[in-house]
């Protein structure tokens, strides 16, 4: 009795364990720009890991003090991106699944590969061809064709995930509002909908982050100045001086942690429910 | 029984944007990919020249060597330990969702805040190497992103650090839907830990395995962002992935031809793999 | 479309109306935006940009100038990107690297008036583009603090560069600094600025052309010796250990600490040095292994887009900025080092550093790096980056004649597709 609660008592302990090792290996990164942000440039090389008590703000300040980088136009343009792509991402692909899901024919099987493809296109294929495609037909460089072209990336993902989800649903509820007279839309909207927001969550999550971190396509296509494409030309000059490059990181990372970290109970339903099975 | 008629329509605003600003380039990249062309003067058609040169190009086989070598690495190393962090964290508890919750923040960041940190860490004057002076290993100092080997290594542990997290979630979730019955009828056949793992959890998590190797496989044979931060693909050609190579003969060198050729055959590559995967675990899937 | 064409054809006629009027240009035109694409570095900031755009702006409210930064750190890509959607910058910075494809308009004859004719350069027999600064690289920056502790003086020769070096190494200090992450030009590109392009020029006198033609290549004994020489002073551990994992910020940044004592660099390290006040560093010119006395200099182009709806709003700027009104250009110039090219020369006031950098090359003749050769047998796009990670990889101990090798198979297969 006594060795198998030792037993039992052992394996907890190494569990634990790994727990926190691979806890630290993961926040020692995060702890580390978060800390340094707050540090004298000089001094973060040989004190890398205290605390600084009192914080100095002079990195922070750098940040909002330089000239070449308007932080609010940044912030601005990547909410744009973001809040419009994700919508329009979730709204054409719940409309497709929903028709992908619920009509067994060849054609739509077809359909399902066909948007699968995008899933493993190495994106970098499509910058020059789609740079030649919009100046032959004329549309034009701008937030507005860069918020479809985003929205075109991810299609792939979001019905992968609506169609799996639907196709699990039960469609007697469907059936029944069909007998009342309610037309497809009416069908989808008023009962289908509400039911995949499990799927909603994971999508706008994904689709969002991924918009939001995406450092080559605003740039290539349209010049839009996001904030991560921001950072990433501010840094340069100001490489050498970590506490600065420190600053920089937060500007661009922070909201996006605190909104992770606000939804992640949301976020974690959705994928543990089952919507990706197989 | 009114039959659950939806039209096409409702497909029809997705199928437009995805044909006209993602399948139409790809096939436009396919076409070009048989030409000679500098992006700007006329093409110059040359059959299937392009793809002949792409196996005989010793820069881009040392690309592919790389890329092989941090994808496998990767792939093995996230997908085992992600499962064993699922499982450590499976049960819900306070404690747990704190590690849940945590483990995922290296991937909601942006590859280029996250290599800006790693960079501070791993540089010759940085955060790991002033910290081994100070405790007084200074004779551990090393050249880490500047030497051939070490740099390869650090790419993938930093891949490794990014991803980890991403799939835990994925196997959390295929570990969720094993119901609770299961592991109660293999306990009382006396069946120990590792019967449970192999009986019971084991088979029925295929589908979410098979998802979660094929993201991994998607996602790191075509690893650019922290590669091109990171290291610029060196020192020299010391950590040049396939794509990285892709962008620099097509964006740098204006050999856009070529560039789109490899490209292509990254993407049969790609999808013949992910083919090959989901039959593969297709045929060891089990119904629950 | 038609709107803008009537814009710059309202503005040439207000101009000659004005020419002949003597009076200012008045015209009653609608707003036109002028697109400059430009970069910005540690020295020059957006500022620098915008105090040469406003004083313009003034003069002519008619004229917006719009400013486009080239982001990342591969320009020469950026712009072609840009080129590409057709969204090409009215006028653009740094020409030269784009100048053979053939899209820059031809510069009008009181244009090029303005300019040292010397400096003004040919392609497809046109003058397309105008040289706005010239800039010195291959010097050599060093710690005077650390020379007199070791009783070393600025060399005359090759030879006393190599004993600099080995002194500075018995002391236990480092000789050279050198970068490579990301700029990877930084690692072997200025050795090569002072030994090889120098060199290179000296013994041959159309290389490029040999090299398209044939008749000469890369693998010979002359480059051979110049980087196997490079190769022994990494071994004998000449170069700052860190050093290819720095970035060029960084790497400038551990030598203004004192992380080596000595770093080959280019003429914006004198505005760097200068507006610092900074007195603790001197600068001398690498001597040639050959023992001439040769310096690389070259000019950097603006150029005016050829199918940009806005040319003549173009040409009055550049004609402003280098002509009615040099105060922006000014700025510019002495915020990274450079040297002005108009015949009116412009100059701010130097100091020390800068003083002593041209001291140095008084007298010397003046090559234009390789690479840097606009004409027929120009360099194909992409040998620099090649050439540039090569030197890492011979950094990094490859061997030197099976580089020089595939430099050539390199140079041949860029030509081609071009």
């Amino acid at each position: 009795m006594r060795s198998k609660e030792k037993n039992e008592r052992c394996a907890n302990a190494i569990q634990k364990g790994i727990l926190v090792i691979v806890g630290l290996f993961v926040l020692l990164p995060i702890y580390i720009a978060l800390v340094n942000t707050f540090k004298d440039s000089d001094i973060i090389l040989s004190d890398p890991l205290s605390i600084p008590i009192p914080p100095i703000l002079d990195n922070i300040r750098a940040v909002l003090e330089n000239s070449n980088t308007d932080l609010l136009e940044l912030y601005k343009n990547s909410l744009i991106l973001v809040v419009a792509g994700t919508a329009i991402t979730i709204a054409v692909s719940s409309l497709a699944s929903y028709y992908l899901a619920r009509v067994r024919t060849r054609f739509s099987q077809m359909l399902r590969i066909y948007f699968l493809v995008g899933l493993m296109v190495p994106y970098v294929i499509v910058y020059l061809p789609l740079c030649i495609f919009m100046r032959k037909t004329g549309i034009p460089f701008n937030v507005t064709s860069l918020i479809f072209i985003f929205v075109s990336g991810n299609i792939s993902f979001s019905t992968y995930m609506y169609t799996n989800f639907i196709r699990a649903l039960p469609v007697e509820l469907e059936e029944s509002a069909s007998l009342d007279g309610a037309t497809a839309f009416q069908r989808f909207w008023m009962i289908l909908f509400p039911l995949l927001k499990p799927t909603t969550a994971t999508v706008m999550i994904f689709v969002g982050l991924g918009i939001w971190n995406d450092f080559q396509t605003p740039l290539l296509m349209g010049n839009v100045q996001t904030i991560t494409v921001g950072i990433y030309t501010a840094v340069g000059p100001y490489s050498a001086n970590w506490g600065v490059v420190f600053a920089y990181v937060l500007f661009a990372a922070v909201p996006v942690v605190i909104l992770y970290l606000l939804a992640q109970k949301s976020f974690v339903a959705g994928l543990t429910s089952g919507a990706l099975k197989g | 029984m009114k039959k659950n008629k939806v039209s096409f329509v409702f497909a029809l605003p997705a199928f437009a944007i995805y044909t006209a600003l993602l399948v139409i380039p790809i096939i436009m990249a396919l076409g070009i990919s048989f030409f000679k062309w500098n992006g700007f003067n006329e093409m110059t058609f040359v059959g299937i020249d392009n793809y002949v040169s792409l196996f005989q190009d010793a820069r881009l086989g040392n690309a592919v060597i790389n890329t092989v070598i941090i994808a496998g690495s990767v792939i093995i190393i996230v997908n085992v330990l992600g499962l064993v962090l699922a499982m450590l964290v499976n049960r819900s508890s306070r404690v747990n969702n704190f590690f849940r919750t945590i483990f995922f923040i290296p991937f909601v960041l942006s590859a280029v805040a996250l290599s800006f940190v790693w960079k501070s860490i791993l540089s010759y004057n940085g955060v790991l190497n002033g910290f081994l002076k100070t405790v007084g290993l200074s004779n551990l100092v090393g050249n880490w992103l500047g030497k051939r080997g070490s740099a390869l290594i650090c790419i993938i542990i930093i891949e490794i650090w990014r991803t980890l997290g991403y799939h835990m979630m994925l196997y959390l979730a295929a570990l969720q839907a094993i119901p609770e019955e299961l592991y109660e009828a293999c306990t009382m056949d006396g069946g120990n830990r590792w019967d449970k793992f192999r009986n019971v959890t084991l088979p029925l998590i295929v589908p979410g395995m098979s998802v979660s190797i094929l993201m991994s496989i998607i996602n790191e044979l075509r690893i650019y962002d922290v590669v091109k931060i990171m290291t610029d693909g060196g020192p020299g050609y010391a950590t040049e992935t396939i794509v990285y190579n892709i962008v620099a003969q097509g964006f740098s060198n204006n050999i856009v031809g070529y560039s789109s050729a490899i490209a292509v055959v990254l993407f049969l590559a790609i999808g013949t793999l992910s083919v090959f995967v989901v039959t593969q675990m297709g045929k060891r899937e089990v119904e629950m | 479309m038609k709107r803008t064409k009537m814009t710059a054809l309202e503005l040439s006629a207000s101009l000659i109306a004005s020419a002949f009027s003597g009076i200012g240009v008045q015209a009653e035109t609608e707003q036109t935006t002028l697109t400059f694409g430009v970069f910005v570095t540690d020295n020059i900031t957006m500022d620098i940009w915008e105090a040469i755009i406003e004083p313009f702006e003034e003069a002519h409210p008619e004229i917006d100038v719009e400013l486009v930064m080239a982001s990342g750190d591969d320009r020469t890509s950026f712009w072609r990107t840009k080129l590409n959607s057709g969204e090409f910058p009215d006028i653009v910075v740094e020409s030269d690297k784009l100048v053979t494809m053939d899209i820059f308009a031809e510069v009008p004859e009181d244009v090029q008036a303005l300019f040292n004719e010397d400096l003004l350069t040919e392609y497809g027999g046109k003058v397309v583009q105008i040289p706005a600064s010239i800039q010195y690289k291959g010097q050599c920056y060093y710690n005077k603090a650390a020379f007199e502790e070791l009783g070393l003086e600025e060399p005359e020769t090759w030879d006393d560069f190599i004993n600099i070096c080995e002194t500075i190494k018995e002391a236990g200090l480092v000789p050279l600094m050198c970068g490579g992450t990301g700029d990877t030009w930084a690692t072997g590109g200025m050795y090569w600025v002072a030994e090889g392009d120098t060199q290179v020029q000296n013994a041959y006198s159309d290389f490029l052309e040999g090299l398209a033609e044939g008749t000469y290549s890369w693998n010979n004994e002359l480059i051979q010796n110049i980087l196997t020489t490079y190769q022994e002073m990494v071994e004998a551990g000449y170069y700052y250990e860190g050093g290819l994992s720095l970035s060029y910020s960084q790497c400038a940044d551990a030598f203004l600490k004192g992380d080596a004592v000595m770093l080959i660099d280019g003429s914006w390290m004198n505005a760097t040095l200068d507006s610092a006040e900074n007195e603790d560093f001197g600068v001398f010119v690498v001597p040639t292994m050959d023992g001439t006395d040769v310096a690389i200099g070259n000019a950097s182009s603006w150029a005016v887009y050829k199918d940009s709806k806005n040319q003549d709003a173009a040409w009055e700027f550049i004609k402003y900025v280098f002509g009615e009104d040099t105060t922006g250009y000014r700025g510019w110039l002495e915020s990274d080092g450079l040297f002005s090219t108009t015949v009116e020369s412009v100059t701010y006031e130097m100091g020390p550093v800068t003083t002593k950098f041209l001291e140095n090359i008084e007298g010397y003749t003046i090559y234009s790096e390789l690479n840097a050769i606009i004409g027929d047998y120009s360099f194909p796009s992409g040998m620099s980056s090649f050439m540039e990670k090569s030197f890492q990889n011979i950094f990094s101990g490859a061997d030197v004649s099976d580089e020089l090798d595939s430099w050539d198979t390199e140079y041949q297969r860029l030509l081609d597709a071009q």
